[in-house]
Protein backbone atom coordinates (compact mmCIF):
# COMPACT_ATOMS: atom_id res chain seq x y z
CA UNK A 1 0.00 0.00 0.00
CA UNK A 2 2.81 2.35 0.99
CA UNK A 3 4.53 1.39 -2.20
CA UNK A 4 1.55 2.16 -4.43
CA UNK A 5 1.04 5.54 -2.81
CA UNK A 6 4.66 6.37 -3.41
CA UNK A 7 4.38 5.34 -7.03
CA UNK A 8 1.19 7.36 -7.50
CA UNK A 9 2.82 10.47 -6.11
CA UNK A 10 6.01 9.91 -8.05
CA UNK A 11 4.10 9.43 -11.27
CA UNK A 12 2.06 12.55 -10.65
CA UNK A 13 5.23 14.55 -10.17
CA UNK A 14 6.76 12.96 -13.22
CA UNK A 15 3.67 13.64 -15.29
CA UNK A 16 3.82 17.30 -14.31
CA UNK A 17 7.52 17.71 -14.97
CA UNK A 18 8.06 15.29 -17.79
CA UNK A 19 8.78 17.77 -20.49
CA UNK A 20 11.65 16.39 -22.46
CA UNK A 21 10.16 13.62 -24.51
CA UNK A 22 8.09 15.25 -27.19
CA UNK A 23 6.05 12.16 -27.64
CA UNK A 24 5.40 11.64 -23.96
CA UNK A 25 4.57 15.31 -23.60
CA UNK A 26 2.15 15.06 -26.47
CA UNK A 27 0.35 12.09 -25.04
CA UNK A 28 0.34 13.72 -21.61
CA UNK A 29 -1.45 16.67 -23.15
CA UNK A 30 -3.95 14.40 -24.81
CA UNK A 31 -4.53 12.18 -21.80
CA UNK A 32 -2.97 13.54 -18.62
CA UNK A 33 -4.02 10.53 -16.56
CA UNK A 34 -2.29 8.02 -18.83
CA UNK A 35 1.00 8.13 -16.95
CA UNK A 36 -0.73 7.72 -13.61
CA UNK A 37 -2.66 4.71 -14.91
CA UNK A 38 0.57 3.39 -16.43
CA UNK A 39 2.46 3.69 -13.13
CA UNK A 40 -0.26 1.78 -11.35
CA UNK A 41 -0.40 -0.99 -13.95
CA UNK A 42 3.39 -1.21 -14.06
CA UNK A 43 3.53 -1.66 -10.29
CA UNK A 44 0.74 -4.19 -10.40
CA UNK A 45 1.52 -6.34 -13.43
CA UNK A 46 5.23 -6.04 -14.22
CA UNK A 47 6.59 -7.74 -11.14
CA UNK A 48 4.57 -10.92 -11.09
CA UNK A 49 7.03 -13.12 -12.99
CA UNK A 50 10.40 -11.43 -12.56
CA UNK A 51 11.63 -8.52 -10.47
CA UNK A 52 10.05 -5.33 -11.64
CA UNK A 53 12.31 -3.69 -14.23
CA UNK A 54 12.92 -0.01 -13.54
CA UNK A 55 12.30 2.59 -16.28
CA UNK A 56 16.00 3.38 -16.60
CA UNK A 57 16.86 -0.20 -17.62
CA UNK A 58 16.01 0.52 -21.25
CA UNK A 59 15.79 3.39 -23.71
CA UNK A 60 12.43 4.77 -24.86
CA UNK A 61 12.55 2.81 -28.08
CA UNK A 62 13.65 -0.41 -26.40
CA UNK A 63 10.74 -0.08 -23.98
CA UNK A 64 8.33 0.02 -26.91
CA UNK A 65 9.66 -3.27 -28.26
CA UNK A 66 10.13 -4.94 -24.90
CA UNK A 67 6.72 -3.93 -23.60
CA UNK A 68 5.13 -5.31 -26.75
CA UNK A 69 7.04 -8.52 -26.09
CA UNK A 70 5.62 -8.54 -22.56
CA UNK A 71 2.13 -7.82 -23.86
CA UNK A 72 2.35 -11.12 -25.72
CA UNK A 73 4.24 -13.11 -23.10
CA UNK A 74 2.14 -12.00 -20.13
CA UNK A 75 -1.24 -11.62 -21.87
CA UNK A 76 -1.59 -7.99 -20.83
CA UNK A 77 -4.31 -6.01 -22.69
CA UNK A 78 -2.99 -3.59 -25.35
CA UNK A 79 -4.44 -0.46 -23.76
CA UNK A 80 -2.76 -1.30 -20.44
CA UNK A 81 0.57 -1.79 -22.22
CA UNK A 82 0.28 1.60 -23.93
CA UNK A 83 -0.25 3.23 -20.52
CA UNK A 84 2.77 1.37 -19.13
CA UNK A 85 4.94 2.44 -22.09
CA UNK A 86 3.89 6.08 -21.55
CA UNK A 87 4.85 5.82 -17.88
CA UNK A 88 8.18 4.09 -18.55
CA UNK A 89 9.15 6.61 -21.23
CA UNK A 90 8.12 9.61 -19.17
CA UNK A 91 10.07 8.34 -16.16
CA UNK A 92 12.99 7.46 -18.36
CA UNK A 93 13.19 11.06 -19.49
CA UNK A 94 12.89 12.64 -16.13
CA UNK A 95 15.73 15.16 -15.89
CA UNK A 96 17.07 15.76 -12.43
CA UNK A 97 18.91 19.05 -11.88
CA UNK A 98 22.08 18.59 -9.92
CA UNK B 1 -9.95 75.80 -48.10
CA UNK B 2 -9.35 75.75 -44.40
CA UNK B 3 -6.90 78.70 -44.78
CA UNK B 4 -9.39 80.81 -46.61
CA UNK B 5 -12.02 80.26 -43.97
CA UNK B 6 -9.51 81.20 -41.31
CA UNK B 7 -8.76 84.49 -43.14
CA UNK B 8 -12.44 85.32 -43.40
CA UNK B 9 -12.93 84.70 -39.72
CA UNK B 10 -10.02 86.96 -38.89
CA UNK B 11 -11.18 89.77 -41.20
CA UNK B 12 -14.80 89.63 -40.10
CA UNK B 13 -14.44 91.53 -36.79
CA UNK B 14 -12.27 94.10 -38.58
CA UNK B 15 -14.90 94.93 -41.18
CA UNK B 16 -17.76 95.00 -38.71
CA UNK B 17 -15.89 97.37 -36.47
CA UNK B 18 -15.07 99.50 -39.52
CA UNK B 19 -18.73 99.58 -40.50
CA UNK B 20 -19.77 100.52 -37.02
CA UNK B 21 -17.27 103.25 -36.87
CA UNK B 22 -18.01 104.68 -40.31
CA UNK B 23 -21.39 105.63 -38.84
CA UNK B 24 -19.77 108.43 -36.83
CA UNK B 25 -19.20 111.67 -38.73
CA UNK B 26 -16.34 112.97 -36.70
CA UNK B 27 -13.43 110.68 -36.34
CA UNK B 28 -10.37 111.61 -34.48
CA UNK B 29 -6.83 111.30 -35.77
CA UNK B 30 -6.05 108.95 -32.85
CA UNK B 31 -8.59 106.34 -33.83
CA UNK B 32 -7.22 106.26 -37.40
CA UNK B 33 -3.76 105.57 -36.04
CA UNK B 34 -5.17 102.89 -33.79
CA UNK B 35 -6.81 101.29 -36.75
CA UNK B 36 -3.64 101.28 -38.71
CA UNK B 37 -1.75 99.72 -35.87
CA UNK B 38 -4.41 97.07 -35.39
CA UNK B 39 -4.33 96.24 -39.09
CA UNK B 40 -0.55 95.92 -38.98
CA UNK B 41 -0.81 93.71 -35.92
CA UNK B 42 -3.42 91.55 -37.59
CA UNK B 43 -1.35 91.28 -40.76
CA UNK B 44 1.59 90.14 -38.67
CA UNK B 45 -0.55 87.52 -37.04
CA UNK B 46 -1.79 86.35 -40.40
CA UNK B 47 1.70 85.97 -41.76
CA UNK B 48 2.64 84.04 -38.58
CA UNK B 49 -0.25 81.70 -39.19
CA UNK B 50 0.84 81.31 -42.81
CA UNK B 51 4.30 80.20 -41.74
CA UNK B 52 2.77 77.77 -39.21
CA UNK B 53 0.67 76.36 -42.00
CA UNK B 54 3.77 75.84 -44.11
CA UNK B 55 5.51 74.13 -41.25
CA UNK B 56 2.56 71.83 -40.77
CA UNK B 57 2.55 70.95 -44.43
CA UNK B 58 6.22 70.14 -44.33
CA UNK B 59 5.73 67.95 -41.29
CA UNK B 60 2.94 66.14 -43.05
CA UNK B 61 5.15 65.58 -46.06
CA UNK B 62 7.94 64.26 -43.89
CA UNK B 63 5.54 61.92 -42.15
CA UNK B 64 4.29 60.56 -45.43
CA UNK B 65 7.83 59.99 -46.63
CA UNK B 66 8.70 58.18 -43.44
CA UNK B 67 5.60 56.08 -43.70
CA UNK B 68 6.59 55.08 -47.19
CA UNK B 69 10.06 54.15 -46.03
CA UNK B 70 8.66 52.03 -43.20
CA UNK B 71 6.32 50.29 -45.60
CA UNK B 72 9.17 49.53 -47.96
CA UNK B 73 11.23 48.17 -45.07
CA UNK B 74 8.35 46.06 -43.91
CA UNK B 75 8.03 44.57 -47.36
CA UNK B 76 11.70 43.65 -47.55
CA UNK B 77 11.47 42.11 -44.08
CA UNK B 78 8.49 39.99 -45.06
CA UNK B 79 10.23 38.76 -48.16
CA UNK B 80 13.40 38.05 -46.17
CA UNK B 81 11.47 36.06 -43.61
CA UNK B 82 9.86 34.12 -46.41
CA UNK B 83 13.20 33.28 -47.98
CA UNK B 84 14.65 32.24 -44.59
CA UNK B 85 11.68 29.96 -44.02
CA UNK B 86 12.14 28.26 -47.37
CA UNK B 87 15.88 28.00 -46.75
CA UNK B 88 15.22 26.34 -43.40
CA UNK B 89 12.88 23.94 -45.08
CA UNK B 90 15.43 23.01 -47.69
CA UNK B 91 18.24 22.63 -45.14
CA UNK B 92 16.47 20.85 -42.30
CA UNK B 93 15.94 17.09 -42.27
CA UNK B 94 12.60 16.02 -40.93
CA UNK B 95 13.07 13.46 -38.23
CA UNK B 96 10.78 10.64 -39.14
CA UNK B 97 9.74 7.77 -36.90
CA UNK B 98 11.04 4.59 -38.47
CA UNK B 99 8.45 1.87 -38.99
CA UNK B 100 10.69 -0.83 -37.64
CA UNK B 101 12.40 -1.09 -34.28
CA UNK B 102 14.48 -3.83 -32.76
CA UNK B 103 15.83 -4.92 -29.44
CA UNK B 104 18.49 -7.41 -28.54
CA UNK B 105 17.91 -9.15 -25.23
CA UNK B 106 18.43 -12.52 -23.61
CA UNK B 107 20.26 -14.06 -20.69
CA UNK B 108 23.31 -16.01 -19.69
CA UNK B 109 24.39 -17.95 -16.66
CA UNK B 110 27.56 -19.50 -15.30
CA UNK B 111 27.97 -21.74 -12.30
CA UNK B 112 29.62 -24.39 -10.24
CA UNK B 113 28.17 -27.66 -9.03
CA UNK B 114 29.47 -30.26 -6.57
CA UNK B 115 27.59 -33.53 -6.38
CA UNK B 116 27.82 -35.98 -3.48
CA UNK B 117 29.09 -39.49 -4.14
CA UNK B 118 31.30 -40.51 -7.01
CA UNK B 119 30.52 -37.59 -9.25
CA UNK B 120 33.09 -34.89 -9.88
CA UNK B 121 32.67 -31.28 -9.01
CA UNK B 122 32.46 -29.13 -12.07
CA UNK B 123 32.23 -25.64 -13.34
CA UNK B 124 29.11 -25.29 -15.37
CA UNK B 125 29.41 -23.13 -18.46
CA UNK B 126 25.70 -22.64 -18.25
CA UNK B 127 23.65 -21.20 -20.97
CA UNK B 128 23.82 -18.29 -23.32
CA UNK B 129 20.41 -17.44 -24.70
CA UNK B 130 20.41 -14.50 -27.10
CA UNK B 131 16.98 -13.19 -27.95
CA UNK B 132 15.97 -11.00 -30.86
CA UNK B 133 12.92 -8.78 -31.14
CA UNK B 134 11.93 -6.97 -34.30
CA UNK B 135 8.85 -4.82 -34.25
CA UNK B 136 7.04 -3.46 -37.30
CA UNK B 137 4.79 -0.49 -36.48
CA UNK B 138 2.58 -1.53 -33.61
CA UNK B 139 0.99 -4.67 -35.00
CA UNK B 140 3.79 -7.12 -35.70
CA UNK B 141 6.56 -8.53 -33.54
CA UNK B 142 9.10 -11.19 -34.34
CA UNK B 143 10.64 -12.93 -31.34
CA UNK B 144 13.39 -15.44 -31.60
CA UNK B 145 15.57 -17.05 -28.95
CA UNK B 146 18.47 -19.43 -29.35
CA UNK B 147 19.85 -21.60 -26.61
CA UNK B 148 23.57 -22.16 -26.81
CA UNK B 149 24.90 -24.71 -24.34
CA UNK B 150 28.15 -26.54 -23.88
CA UNK B 151 27.34 -30.04 -22.69
CA UNK B 152 29.27 -32.46 -20.51
CA UNK B 153 31.02 -33.95 -23.55
CA UNK B 154 32.36 -30.53 -24.48
CA UNK B 155 30.07 -30.11 -27.47
CA UNK B 156 28.23 -26.91 -28.06
CA UNK B 157 24.63 -27.28 -29.07
CA UNK B 158 22.35 -24.62 -30.47
CA UNK B 159 18.60 -24.97 -30.18
CA UNK B 160 15.83 -22.70 -31.29
CA UNK B 161 13.86 -22.06 -28.11
CA UNK B 162 11.28 -20.09 -30.01
CA UNK B 163 10.94 -18.33 -33.32
CA UNK B 164 7.55 -16.79 -33.70
CA UNK B 165 5.57 -14.01 -35.31
CA UNK B 166 3.08 -12.18 -33.09
CA UNK B 167 0.22 -10.31 -34.74
CA UNK B 168 -1.56 -7.81 -32.48
CA UNK B 169 -5.04 -8.32 -33.92
CA UNK B 170 -6.84 -6.45 -31.17
CA UNK B 171 -6.06 -5.05 -27.72
CA UNK B 172 -7.26 -8.35 -26.30
CA UNK B 173 -6.19 -10.81 -29.02
CA UNK B 174 -2.73 -11.69 -30.31
CA UNK B 175 -2.15 -14.34 -32.95
CA UNK B 176 1.12 -16.25 -32.58
CA UNK B 177 2.51 -18.37 -35.42
CA UNK B 178 5.69 -20.43 -35.42
CA UNK B 179 7.65 -22.24 -32.75
CA UNK B 180 6.77 -20.98 -29.32
CA UNK B 181 7.27 -21.92 -25.69
CA UNK B 182 4.47 -24.15 -24.48
CA UNK B 183 1.86 -22.01 -22.72
CA UNK B 184 1.05 -24.92 -20.39
CA UNK B 185 1.59 -24.12 -16.72
CA UNK B 186 3.62 -21.28 -15.31
CA UNK B 187 7.18 -22.58 -15.07
CA UNK B 188 7.98 -23.34 -18.67
CA UNK B 189 6.80 -20.17 -20.32
CA UNK B 190 7.53 -17.61 -17.64
CA UNK B 191 9.97 -18.81 -15.04
CA UNK B 192 12.60 -20.91 -16.77
CA UNK B 193 15.08 -18.12 -17.72
CA UNK B 194 17.80 -18.28 -15.08
CA UNK B 195 17.53 -14.58 -14.14
CA UNK B 196 13.84 -15.13 -13.39
CA UNK B 197 13.98 -18.56 -11.78
CA UNK B 198 14.48 -18.04 -8.04
CA UNK B 199 16.08 -21.46 -7.78
CA UNK B 200 18.91 -22.86 -9.88
CA UNK B 201 17.10 -25.36 -12.04
CA UNK B 202 13.68 -26.53 -13.04
CA UNK B 203 11.59 -28.26 -10.39
CA UNK B 204 11.70 -32.02 -10.76
CA UNK B 205 9.43 -33.13 -13.57
CA UNK B 206 9.19 -29.63 -15.04
CA UNK B 207 12.39 -29.67 -17.07
CA UNK B 208 13.73 -31.91 -19.79
CA UNK B 209 12.25 -35.40 -19.60
CA UNK B 210 9.40 -34.21 -17.42
CA UNK B 211 5.66 -33.97 -17.77
CA UNK B 212 5.61 -30.66 -19.49
CA UNK B 213 5.93 -30.00 -23.21
CA UNK B 214 8.75 -27.48 -23.70
CA UNK B 215 7.70 -25.87 -26.95
CA UNK B 216 5.13 -26.25 -29.64
CA UNK B 217 5.00 -25.61 -33.36
CA UNK B 218 1.66 -24.26 -34.48
CA UNK B 219 -0.66 -21.34 -33.96
CA UNK B 220 -1.83 -19.75 -30.76
CA UNK B 221 -4.40 -17.11 -29.84
CA UNK B 222 -3.70 -15.29 -26.64
CA UNK B 223 -4.45 -12.13 -24.73
CA UNK B 224 -5.82 -10.50 -21.64
CA UNK B 225 -9.18 -8.95 -20.83
CA UNK B 226 -9.79 -6.57 -17.94
CA UNK B 227 -12.95 -7.99 -16.35
CA UNK B 228 -13.34 -5.59 -13.43
CA UNK B 229 -11.12 -3.08 -11.64
CA UNK B 230 -9.82 -5.99 -9.62
CA UNK B 231 -9.66 -8.96 -11.96
CA UNK B 232 -8.01 -9.65 -15.31
CA UNK B 233 -8.62 -12.75 -17.37
CA UNK B 234 -5.71 -14.18 -19.35
CA UNK B 235 -5.82 -16.89 -21.99
CA UNK B 236 -3.48 -18.80 -24.33
CA UNK B 237 -5.07 -21.28 -26.73
CA UNK B 238 -2.76 -23.32 -28.89
CA UNK B 239 -3.15 -25.75 -31.80
CA UNK B 240 0.11 -27.45 -32.71
CA UNK B 241 1.87 -30.55 -33.90
CA UNK B 242 1.98 -31.94 -30.38
CA UNK B 243 4.20 -34.53 -28.76
CA UNK B 244 5.68 -37.61 -30.38
CA UNK B 245 6.80 -40.99 -29.09
CA UNK B 246 10.40 -41.13 -28.01
CA UNK B 247 12.63 -44.14 -27.63
CA UNK B 248 10.86 -45.60 -24.62
CA UNK B 249 7.16 -45.51 -23.93
CA UNK B 250 7.58 -43.14 -21.01
CA UNK B 251 9.78 -40.82 -23.05
CA UNK B 252 7.61 -38.58 -25.13
CA UNK B 253 9.36 -36.05 -27.28
CA UNK B 254 7.86 -32.89 -25.95
CA UNK B 255 10.06 -30.38 -27.63
CA UNK B 256 8.14 -28.65 -30.39
CA UNK B 257 8.46 -30.77 -33.47
CA UNK B 258 8.69 -29.21 -36.92
CA UNK B 259 6.36 -31.66 -38.66
CA UNK B 260 3.38 -33.60 -37.48
CA UNK B 261 3.56 -37.34 -37.99
CA UNK B 262 -0.15 -37.67 -37.41
CA UNK B 263 -2.98 -35.45 -38.49
CA UNK B 264 -4.38 -35.09 -34.98
CA UNK B 265 -3.33 -31.73 -33.69
CA UNK B 266 -2.50 -30.94 -30.09
CA UNK B 267 -5.14 -28.60 -28.73
CA UNK B 268 -4.67 -26.91 -25.41
CA UNK B 269 -3.63 -23.91 -23.46
CA UNK B 270 -3.96 -22.08 -20.21
CA UNK B 271 -6.67 -19.91 -18.70
CA UNK B 272 -5.94 -17.70 -15.72
CA UNK B 273 -7.50 -15.14 -13.42
CA UNK B 274 -5.29 -12.45 -11.95
CA UNK B 275 -6.47 -10.48 -8.94
CA UNK B 276 -5.01 -7.06 -8.25
CA UNK B 277 -3.73 -8.30 -4.91
CA UNK B 278 -1.08 -10.09 -7.06
CA UNK B 279 -2.73 -13.47 -6.79
CA UNK B 280 -2.91 -15.51 -9.98
CA UNK B 281 -4.68 -18.82 -10.53
CA UNK B 282 -4.20 -20.77 -13.74
CA UNK B 283 -5.58 -23.90 -15.30
CA UNK B 284 -3.95 -25.77 -18.19
CA UNK B 285 -5.12 -28.48 -20.54
CA UNK B 286 -3.67 -30.30 -23.54
CA UNK B 287 -5.12 -33.05 -25.68
CA UNK B 288 -3.34 -34.73 -28.54
CA UNK B 289 -3.05 -37.91 -30.52
CA UNK B 290 0.40 -39.53 -30.64
CA UNK B 291 1.30 -42.13 -33.22
CA UNK B 292 4.39 -43.89 -34.42
CA UNK B 293 4.94 -46.43 -37.12
CA UNK B 294 6.66 -49.76 -36.53
CA UNK B 295 10.27 -49.77 -37.52
CA UNK B 296 13.89 -49.74 -36.66
CA UNK B 297 15.04 -47.00 -34.30
CA UNK B 298 18.35 -45.22 -34.99
CA UNK B 299 20.09 -47.32 -32.30
CA UNK B 300 18.96 -50.57 -33.87
CA UNK B 301 16.07 -51.34 -31.50
CA UNK B 302 12.79 -52.48 -32.96
CA UNK B 303 9.72 -50.46 -32.20
CA UNK B 304 6.11 -51.52 -32.67
CA UNK B 305 3.48 -49.30 -34.17
CA UNK B 306 2.00 -47.22 -31.37
CA UNK B 307 -1.16 -45.16 -31.22
CA UNK B 308 -2.05 -43.18 -28.15
CA UNK B 309 -4.22 -40.44 -26.69
CA UNK B 310 -2.21 -37.95 -24.72
CA UNK B 311 -4.01 -35.80 -22.20
CA UNK B 312 -2.54 -33.31 -19.74
CA UNK B 313 -4.08 -31.06 -17.18
CA UNK B 314 -2.55 -28.77 -14.62
CA UNK B 315 -3.20 -26.02 -12.13
CA UNK B 316 -0.90 -23.29 -10.90
CA UNK B 317 -0.94 -20.41 -8.45
CA UNK B 318 1.30 -17.45 -7.76
CA UNK B 319 1.27 -14.80 -5.10
CA UNK B 320 3.84 -12.09 -5.77
CA UNK B 321 3.00 -9.14 -3.58
CA UNK B 322 5.88 -6.95 -2.45
CA UNK B 323 8.84 -9.00 -1.28
CA UNK B 324 7.00 -12.31 -1.47
CA UNK B 325 7.23 -14.74 -4.33
CA UNK B 326 5.11 -17.79 -3.60
CA UNK B 327 4.27 -20.32 -6.27
CA UNK B 328 2.85 -23.78 -6.64
CA UNK B 329 2.06 -25.88 -9.65
CA UNK B 330 0.69 -29.31 -10.43
CA UNK B 331 0.80 -31.19 -13.73
CA UNK B 332 -0.71 -34.53 -14.59
CA UNK B 333 -0.36 -36.24 -17.96
CA UNK B 334 -1.48 -39.55 -19.29
CA UNK B 335 -0.77 -41.35 -22.55
CA UNK B 336 -3.30 -44.13 -23.02
CA UNK B 337 -3.15 -46.62 -25.88
CA UNK B 338 -6.00 -45.96 -28.31
CA UNK B 339 -8.38 -48.90 -28.30
CA UNK B 340 -6.57 -50.70 -25.46
CA UNK B 341 -3.04 -51.95 -24.87
CA UNK B 342 -3.03 -54.46 -27.70
CA UNK B 343 -4.38 -52.11 -30.36
CA UNK B 344 -2.36 -49.16 -29.08
CA UNK B 345 0.85 -51.13 -28.88
CA UNK B 346 2.00 -49.93 -25.45
CA UNK B 347 1.05 -49.76 -21.81
CA UNK B 348 -0.55 -46.68 -20.35
CA UNK B 349 1.94 -44.10 -19.05
CA UNK B 350 1.18 -41.62 -16.28
CA UNK B 351 3.25 -38.61 -15.33
CA UNK B 352 2.68 -36.47 -12.30
CA UNK B 353 4.71 -33.57 -10.96
CA UNK B 354 4.20 -30.73 -8.53
CA UNK B 355 6.20 -28.19 -6.57
CA UNK B 356 5.67 -25.41 -4.08
CA UNK B 357 8.17 -22.61 -3.72
CA UNK B 358 8.57 -19.60 -1.48
CA UNK B 359 11.05 -16.74 -1.70
CA UNK B 360 11.25 -13.59 0.36
CA UNK B 361 13.39 -10.57 -0.42
CA UNK B 362 14.79 -9.20 2.83
CA UNK B 363 14.40 -5.58 1.68
CA UNK B 364 10.79 -6.11 2.75
CA UNK B 365 11.79 -6.02 6.40
CA UNK B 366 15.36 -4.66 6.56
CA UNK B 367 16.52 -1.15 5.79
CA UNK B 368 20.13 -2.19 5.37
CA UNK B 369 20.76 -1.91 1.61
CA UNK B 370 23.24 -4.81 1.46
CA UNK B 371 21.12 -7.24 3.47
CA UNK B 372 18.04 -6.10 1.56
CA UNK B 373 19.51 -7.67 -1.57
CA UNK B 374 19.37 -11.12 -0.03
CA UNK B 375 16.53 -13.48 -0.80
CA UNK B 376 16.14 -16.85 0.91
CA UNK B 377 14.27 -19.39 -1.17
CA UNK B 378 12.88 -22.84 -0.46
CA UNK B 379 11.26 -25.28 -2.87
CA UNK B 380 9.89 -28.77 -2.55
CA UNK B 381 8.75 -30.90 -5.47
CA UNK B 382 7.81 -34.44 -6.43
CA UNK B 383 7.84 -36.29 -9.72
CA UNK B 384 6.49 -39.71 -10.60
CA UNK B 385 6.22 -41.64 -13.83
CA UNK B 386 4.33 -44.92 -14.03
CA UNK B 387 4.30 -47.30 -16.96
CA UNK B 388 1.27 -49.44 -16.28
CA UNK B 389 1.53 -49.87 -12.51
CA UNK B 390 5.28 -49.73 -12.41
CA UNK B 391 6.97 -46.70 -10.91
CA UNK B 392 9.95 -45.56 -12.95
CA UNK B 393 13.50 -44.83 -11.79
CA UNK B 394 13.07 -41.11 -12.24
CA UNK B 395 10.53 -40.91 -9.39
CA UNK B 396 11.90 -38.33 -7.00
CA UNK B 397 11.28 -36.01 -4.08
CA UNK B 398 13.45 -32.91 -4.23
CA UNK B 399 14.31 -30.16 -1.77
CA UNK B 400 16.03 -26.94 -2.79
CA UNK B 401 17.17 -24.43 -0.23
CA UNK B 402 19.11 -21.38 -1.25
CA UNK B 403 20.04 -17.77 -0.83
CA UNK B 404 20.02 -15.33 -3.71
CA UNK B 405 21.88 -12.04 -3.81
CA UNK B 406 20.34 -9.56 -6.25
CA UNK B 407 22.90 -7.17 -7.77
CA UNK B 408 20.21 -5.54 -9.87
CA UNK B 409 16.69 -6.42 -10.89
CA UNK B 410 18.04 -8.91 -13.43
CA UNK B 411 21.51 -9.86 -12.16
CA UNK B 412 21.66 -12.44 -9.41
CA UNK B 413 24.11 -14.71 -7.63
CA UNK B 414 22.38 -17.83 -6.30
CA UNK B 415 23.78 -20.35 -3.87
CA UNK B 416 21.97 -23.41 -2.72
CA UNK B 417 21.75 -27.02 -1.72
CA UNK B 418 19.63 -29.55 -3.56
CA UNK B 419 18.62 -32.84 -2.03
CA UNK B 420 17.29 -35.50 -4.39
CA UNK B 421 15.53 -38.40 -2.71
CA UNK B 422 14.83 -41.01 -5.33
CA UNK B 423 11.74 -42.92 -4.41
CA UNK B 424 12.91 -46.32 -5.67
CA UNK B 425 15.40 -47.77 -3.24
CA UNK B 426 17.74 -49.03 -5.94
CA UNK B 427 18.71 -45.49 -6.90
CA UNK B 428 21.07 -43.64 -4.55
CA UNK B 429 20.04 -40.26 -3.21
CA UNK B 430 22.10 -37.20 -4.11
CA UNK B 431 23.03 -33.91 -2.56
CA UNK B 432 24.17 -31.13 -4.83
CA UNK B 433 25.87 -27.87 -3.81
CA UNK B 434 25.51 -25.14 -6.33
CA UNK B 435 26.46 -21.58 -7.17
CA UNK B 436 25.06 -19.80 -10.17
CA UNK B 437 25.25 -16.30 -11.49
CA UNK B 438 22.61 -15.21 -13.98
CA UNK B 439 22.25 -12.04 -15.97
CA UNK B 440 19.14 -11.08 -17.92
CA UNK B 441 19.73 -8.31 -20.43
C1 LIG C 1 3.89 -13.63 -17.37
C2 LIG C 1 5.14 -13.29 -16.77
C3 LIG C 1 5.70 -11.90 -17.06
C4 LIG C 1 5.13 -10.69 -16.78
C5 LIG C 1 3.80 -10.43 -16.12
C6 LIG C 1 6.06 -9.70 -17.25
N1 LIG C 1 7.18 -10.29 -17.77
FE1 LIG C 1 8.81 -9.36 -18.48
N2 LIG C 1 9.64 -11.15 -18.99
C7 LIG C 1 9.06 -12.38 -18.77
C8 LIG C 1 9.90 -13.41 -19.31
C9 LIG C 1 9.63 -14.91 -19.28
C10 LIG C 1 11.02 -12.76 -19.85
C11 LIG C 1 12.23 -13.38 -20.54
C12 LIG C 1 11.97 -13.64 -21.95
C13 LIG C 1 12.80 -14.75 -22.42
O1 LIG C 1 13.98 -14.82 -22.06
O2 LIG C 1 12.29 -15.56 -23.18
C14 LIG C 1 10.83 -11.34 -19.62
C15 LIG C 1 11.72 -10.37 -20.02
C16 LIG C 1 11.58 -9.02 -19.75
C17 LIG C 1 12.57 -8.02 -20.06
C18 LIG C 1 13.91 -8.26 -20.72
C19 LIG C 1 13.88 -7.88 -22.16
C20 LIG C 1 12.90 -8.65 -22.98
O3 LIG C 1 12.08 -8.01 -23.66
O4 LIG C 1 12.93 -9.88 -22.96
C21 LIG C 1 12.04 -6.81 -19.68
C22 LIG C 1 12.69 -5.45 -19.82
C23 LIG C 1 10.73 -7.07 -19.12
N3 LIG C 1 10.49 -8.43 -19.16
C24 LIG C 1 9.87 -6.09 -18.65
C25 LIG C 1 8.56 -6.34 -18.26
C26 LIG C 1 7.55 -5.31 -18.06
C27 LIG C 1 7.77 -3.83 -18.23
C28 LIG C 1 6.43 -5.95 -17.67
C29 LIG C 1 5.07 -5.33 -17.42
C30 LIG C 1 4.41 -4.83 -18.56
C31 LIG C 1 6.72 -7.37 -17.62
N4 LIG C 1 8.00 -7.57 -18.01
C32 LIG C 1 5.82 -8.34 -17.22
C33 LIG C 1 7.88 -12.63 -18.12
C34 LIG C 1 6.99 -11.65 -17.68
Amino acid sequence: MKNTNYIMIASLIISVFAGTAAQAAESVKKDPMQIVRGAKSWAQSCGSCHNIRPPKDLTDEEWEVSALHMRVRANIPGNVIRDIIAFLQASNNEKVKE
Amino acid sequence: MYGKLKKKILYAPLFTSMLLMSGGAAQSQETAVDFKNKIIELEQRISGLESLKQELQELKKNLLQKEEKVLAKEETLVSEIKSIKSLRKSLSVRESKPRGKWHLAGYADVGFEAISGDNNDSFVAGKFNPMFHFQYEDWLLFEGELQIVTNEAGETTIDVEFSQLDFMLHDNITLVVGKYLSPIGQFQERLHPSWINRSMNAPTGFGHGGVQPANEVGVMLRGGVTLTDEVTFRYSLSAGNGPRFGHDDDELELEGIGADNDSSKALGGRLALVHKSSLELGFSYLDSGVNSKAGLLPDGDMALARKGDYRLWGADMAYTKGSWDIRAEYLNAKNSPSGGTVAGGFEEVNWEAWYAQMAYRLSGMLDNPALGKLEPVIRYGEFRTNVGDELQLSAEKRWNIGINYWLSSSIVVKTGIERRNYILVNRADETRYKVQMAYGF
